[in-house]
């Protein structure tokens, strides 16, 4: 189980002086990390793990790496005492007639129906159930703090958008404390006072149980079709409503008129069910979907094998080998071990200058294996293991990023059209959320094998 | 071979370990650059029984600039001038890194089996090949009798 984060980011935290160990274990349960989780379950404390939320586009860790509550994955573990909480009671109030106001310290949700009046539903502490909020903000009321995702990012100065359109307070996760601890999403997360503020100038609207509504930029959830394995094939998006009901998706994505209610489907997270919260997508994956995907050390293991055949550059006759990582710097040195392909055709070679002249004013070279033109780009191993759909060989690439991985995986991710914008969708690579392209959004690769 | 690119290490010691049937280069003594070739007349061909000598040099850019190849054998072949300079487009514009000393040579080999007179090199070959190819076979052949067979 450690395994699973044994993430050489992560070892870069942990620094040798007892004191900041200390400190790491005093971190709230649910920011811990399964390596901490361990040293935590020898101190007595429950490790019952609920799931895990991964954010689309980084390949195992944010490019500042994995700190606190921002990071690429976070692990939503039952905590020592149940935070979450239930509607209660609903009142009108009115800033002229006075009457009830809400209690200080409870949970709240104002929908302010005009200047004049606005109905507040009040909730109370739910003893079986926890709550993780999701969210721009970094007040501690957010358990695990969600940037907007740069595509193809790899620097943190690359991270940053000029302005972001994921709310602060994005969404909320409810979790049943008992098995088979269903996980249920709602838009909208409480902030420090509490308090869900819905204007006057939110889609909102009475139900037959009460109030409901929809944030401004709202959260859709997309539930694979089959689960998330091999054969998984994208389902439809969904709008899931601040009282956790779910809709049809509005005309574009702020649009003030809400989509249609669907009725037979609920809000309860399934493994492999997307979030997009307008900036950043986040893949779930429930504990027991967890266990059938391959660990880190699998991945290694998967990568090793690739290296173990002494896959070789057919120009420079020189051996290659599959990083875990991204070099910093551009390779260009024809001595080097990293491999390149063609993403057109897949073959894969070294490092070389062939037909590069011409890349100057077009992106795509010559293969000088089979003379198709296509983009030549470094291969990195996709090492984020929550995006496999199963534990095949890393026999293919993404186009245009050149993060491999198995078959099934490309297969499936290349078929999930993610949101793009306010009423578009593309598929992207799930290591590093670029858009993808080519025929298929992916390539099988073709090694050659060592001829001496 | 110190100062040598491991490609052409490695291509030399397979040439060597696993000839080409038909094939034989051998590097020269001086110069591993410098290739002796022999390449045997294709069977079913003008030039089946003879022998023929090419020399190889593959450049500083080598292998991003093909081999230079030439025929030291005299020989009757629409594609082959008088000099010895082979019309291929391997050899040329259709070179690839990819490509090998031991794919060019069998390149060389296929045409001897394939004359192409409708892209010659040496024209007075090439308009007797179309003109009446019986003749131009004929001819061949004999010019592998008398420069080819080693005597």
């Amino acid at each position: 189980m450690p395994l699973l984060n044994a993430e050489p980011e992560d070892t870069l935290e942990v620094s040798p002086n007892p004191k900041s160990l200390v400190q790491r274990l005093e971190i709230p349960a649910n920011f811990q990390e399964i390596d901490t989780d361990a040293k935590k379950s020898s101190l007595g404390c429950s490790t019952v793990k609920y799931g895990e939320l991964v954010i689309l586009g980084y390949n195992g860790c944010l490019p500042s790496g994995n700190r606190g509550r921002r990071r690429s994955r976070f692990g939503l573990f039952k905590r020592e005492t149940a935070n979450g909480v239930k509607p209660d009671k609903q009142y009108e109030v009115s800033p002229q007639k006075g009457g009830q106001s809400p209690k200080k310290g409870k949970h709240t949700i104002a929908y302010t129906l005009s200047r004049h009046q606005t109905v507040v539903v009040e909730y109370s502490s739910d003893n079986n159930t926890d709550m993780f909020q999701i969210g721009r903000s970094t007040e501690p009321v957010i358990d695990f703090v969600v940037m907007d995702t740069v595509p193809g990012a790899k620097s943190q100065e690359e991270c940053t958008v000029a302005e972001s359109t994921i709310s602060r307070f994005a969404c909320r996760i409810i979790c049943d404390r008992d098995p088979p601890h269903a996980a249920r999403i709602y838009a909208a997360g409480f902030n420090s006072s509490n308090n869900i503020f819905l204007g006057e100038k939110a889609c909102k609207w009475k139900t037959e149980f009460g109030m409901d509504g929809l944030t401004t930029n709202g959260v859709l959830i997309m539930r694979p079709r089959g689960g998330f394995q091999s054969d998984a094939r994208p389902g439809v998006w969904r709008e899931v409503s601040v009282g956790g009901n779910i809709y049809s998706l509005r005309e574009t994505r702020s649009s003030q008129q809400k989509g249609k209610l669907i009725d037979d489907e609920d809000n309860i997270l399934e493994d492999g069910t997307l979030i997009d919260l307008c900036g950043a997508t986040l893949l779930w994956r429930s504990a027991t979907g967890l266990l059938k995907t391959p660990t880190q050390k699998h991945l290694e293991l998967l990568r090793q094998g690739i290296n173990d055949s002494r896959p070789q550059c057919p120009i420079g006759f020189n051996t290659l080998v599959l990083p875990k990582h991204r070099h910093t710097s551009k390779i260009v040195d024809e001595n080097s071990k990293q491999p390149y392909a063609y993403l057109k055709c897949g073959h894969v070679h070294g490092y070389h200058q062939w037909d590069s002249k011409s890349t100057q004013q077009k992106m795509e070279r010559t293969c000088p294996m089979c003379r198709e033109a296509g983009s030549y780009e470094p291969l990195i191993m996709g090492n984020e293991p929550s995006f496999y759909v199963d534990s095949g060989n890393p026999t293919h690439a993404y186009v245009p990023c050149g993060h491999v991985c198995s078959e099934k995986t490309v297969k499936y991710w290349s078929q999930v059209p993610l949101p793009h914008g306010t009423h578009a969708f593309q598929a992207a690579c799930p290591f590093c959320a670029m858009p993808l392209c080519g025929d298929t959004g992916y390539i099988k690769l073709i090694f050659q094998e060592a001829i001496d | 071979m110190s100062g040598l690119p491991r490609r052409i290490t490695k291509e030399t010691q397979r040439l060597m370990a696993e000839p080409v049937p038909g094939i034989e280069a051998i590097p020269d003594e001086s110069n591993a650059r410098y290739f002796h070739v022999k390449v045997a007349g294709p069977a079913e061909s003008p030039y089946q029984g003879g022998s023929f000598k090419l020399e190889l040099f593959l450049p500083e850019e080598y292998p991003m600039s093909a081999p230079k190849v030439r025929f030291m054998t005299k020989i009757y072949h629409p594609n082959i001038d008088k000099l010895g300079r082979i019309c291929l487009d391997i050899l040329k514009d259709k070179w690839s890194p990819a490509l090998q000393i031991r794919t060019v040579l069998l390149s060389i080999q296929a045409l001897l089996s394939a004359p192409n007179p409708d892209d010659p090199l040496a024209n007075d070959v090439a308009e007797l090949w179309k003109e009446n190819e019986a003749k131009a076979i004929e001819t061949a052949k004999e010019w592998t009798r008398v420069y080819a067979t080693g005597k």
